[in-house]
């Protein structure tokens, strides 16, 4: 089994069934909040800025902790309370479900060791498949930057599934977004959103709920690769490459970008949805 | 601010409209307001001719005519132009090209709100 995230495995492997893992979603939802809203349940700072801080921290590099100092005005020692208040009430897939009473403690012991085990594995795999990419430095950059921002500003967590050579395909129902980068090499970064993520991105980056299908909400996101795009340049440079994006664009299923032959394909799951965030990089070496 | 203190002028240009939404956001409520916003490079160089706003937030990655195309047009208009490029490509070429055309300043995406705020404080454009 490739790489995924402990409920699925669990799921997957019929040891729970799919009400179990909503239901310790649910309890994770409730337990696990974020460093702003905790801030705002202890009266630190109102709603107003616990949602100008999430947007700030989806938008930036910053890490949370600067910007609930430099938005929220707080103190670095009440910045540590609220660290450590998170951890202790942090709750993990696995508690959650032993909470619920779907999982004994000593079933989730045995399963999570099988787990950690085979992740261990997967990541090992995905890590030497990165490494024998064509393009490897490049495009594994381009693969990881964009992982990297599209979980960051949906707000979700992703990881990546699988990577490989394939025949490009834009599977039914999902949105593709992509950006040429070219120069000393010339690379497409396609991104292929299912509608969830759409919206979720397109949330994240203007902090505001947008209307399904409509062009805000696809520039939203194009916003989005452009920026994956811009800064996989920058990235790129620091081990050679001179490379400058083109504008980003939004495909229709019937017109791909990729060249003809197989491309670099990097599936990512993301959170506790089934759907996946898939990652194309496309080498052309005809630059 | 004192009360009578006139806000700055600034005129935004990107072909993302959610750029845009994002930068409005950014100055609301500060010293600095959004006068006009373009979408393109070409009608970008008319409403500068038009409005001569004190600075200009240009975006080097368009498609059409291109950032830095914009940016030598509005200078030819007025070489005392204050134009800031911005852009998530933060290369030492892209840089050099822009600030040896003529740009007053080149801002890399992404960036905070505080930072932004700053970074146009800068400027030195405050009445």
């Amino acid at each position: 089994m490739a790489t995924t995230f402990f409920g699925q495995y669990l799921l997957a492997k019929g040891v729970i069934d799919r009400e179990a893992l909503l239901d310790a979603l649910d309890r994770q939802r409730q337990s696990n909040l974020s460093l702003p809203e905790l801030a705002v349940q202890q009266g630190l700072i109102d709603r107003k800025r616990a949602d100008a801080i999430m947007v700030q921290y989806r938008l930036s590099n910053q890490t949370m902790e600067s910007i609930l100092s430099e938005i929220g005005g707080l103190a670095p020692e009440q910045v540590e309370r609220l660290q450590h208040k998170q951890r202790s009430s942090w709750l993990r897939i696995g508690a959650a479900l032993v909470e619920g009473g779907h999982l004994s403690e000593e079933e989730f012991a045995t399963n999570f060791e099988e787990y950690r085990s085979m992740e261990s594995a997967a990541d090992q795999k995905i890590r030497e498949a990165m490494r024998h990419l064509p393009n490897a430095e490049a495009v594994s950059t381009c693969v990881e930057l964009t992982v990297f921002h599209l979980a960051r500003v949906a707000g979700r967590p992703a990881k990546l599934e699988s990577v490989g050579l394939e025949e490009d395909v834009l599977e039914d129902g999902m949105h593709r977004f992509s950006q040429r980068i070219f120069g000393d090499g010339d690379y497409t970064i396609a991104v292929d959103l299912p509608p969830v993520l759409v919206a979720s991105v397109a949330k994240g980056m203007l902090g505001f709920d947008v209307e399904a299908g409509t062009e805000t909400e696809a520039d939203a996101v194009s916003e989005v690769v452009n920026l994956i795009g811009g800064n996989a340049c920058t990235r790129i440079e620091q081990f050679g490459p001179l490379l400058r994006p083109e504008p980003p664009i939004r495909s229709a299923a019937d017109t791909l970008v990729s060249p003809a032959g197989p491309v670099v394909r990097a599936t990512v799951v993301s959170a506790d949805v089934s759907f996946d965030v898939r990652v194309f990089a496309v080498a052309d070496e005809e630059t | 601010m004192g009360e009578t203190m006139t806000k700055v002028s600034v005129m935004t240009v990107d072909d993302s409209a959610a750029i845009l939404t994002i930068i409005a956001a950014y100055l609301e409520d500060s010293e600095f307001s959004v006068i006009a916003s373009e979408r393109d490079g070409r009608r970008a160089v008319q409403r500068f001719e038009e409005i001569r706003p004190d600075i200009v937030l240009l975006d080097l990655i368009m498609p059409g005519q291109s950032g830095v195309e914009t940016l030598a047009q509005i200078l030819a208009i007025d070489p005392d132009a204050c134009i800031v490029m911005i852009s998530s490509l933060g290369t030492e070429d892209a840089i050099h090209e822009c600030l040896t055309t003529g740009a007053r300043s080149f801002l890399q995406k992404p960036f905070t709100r505080d930072d932004f705020i700053v970074f146009m404080r800068g400027l030195g454009k405050t009445a």
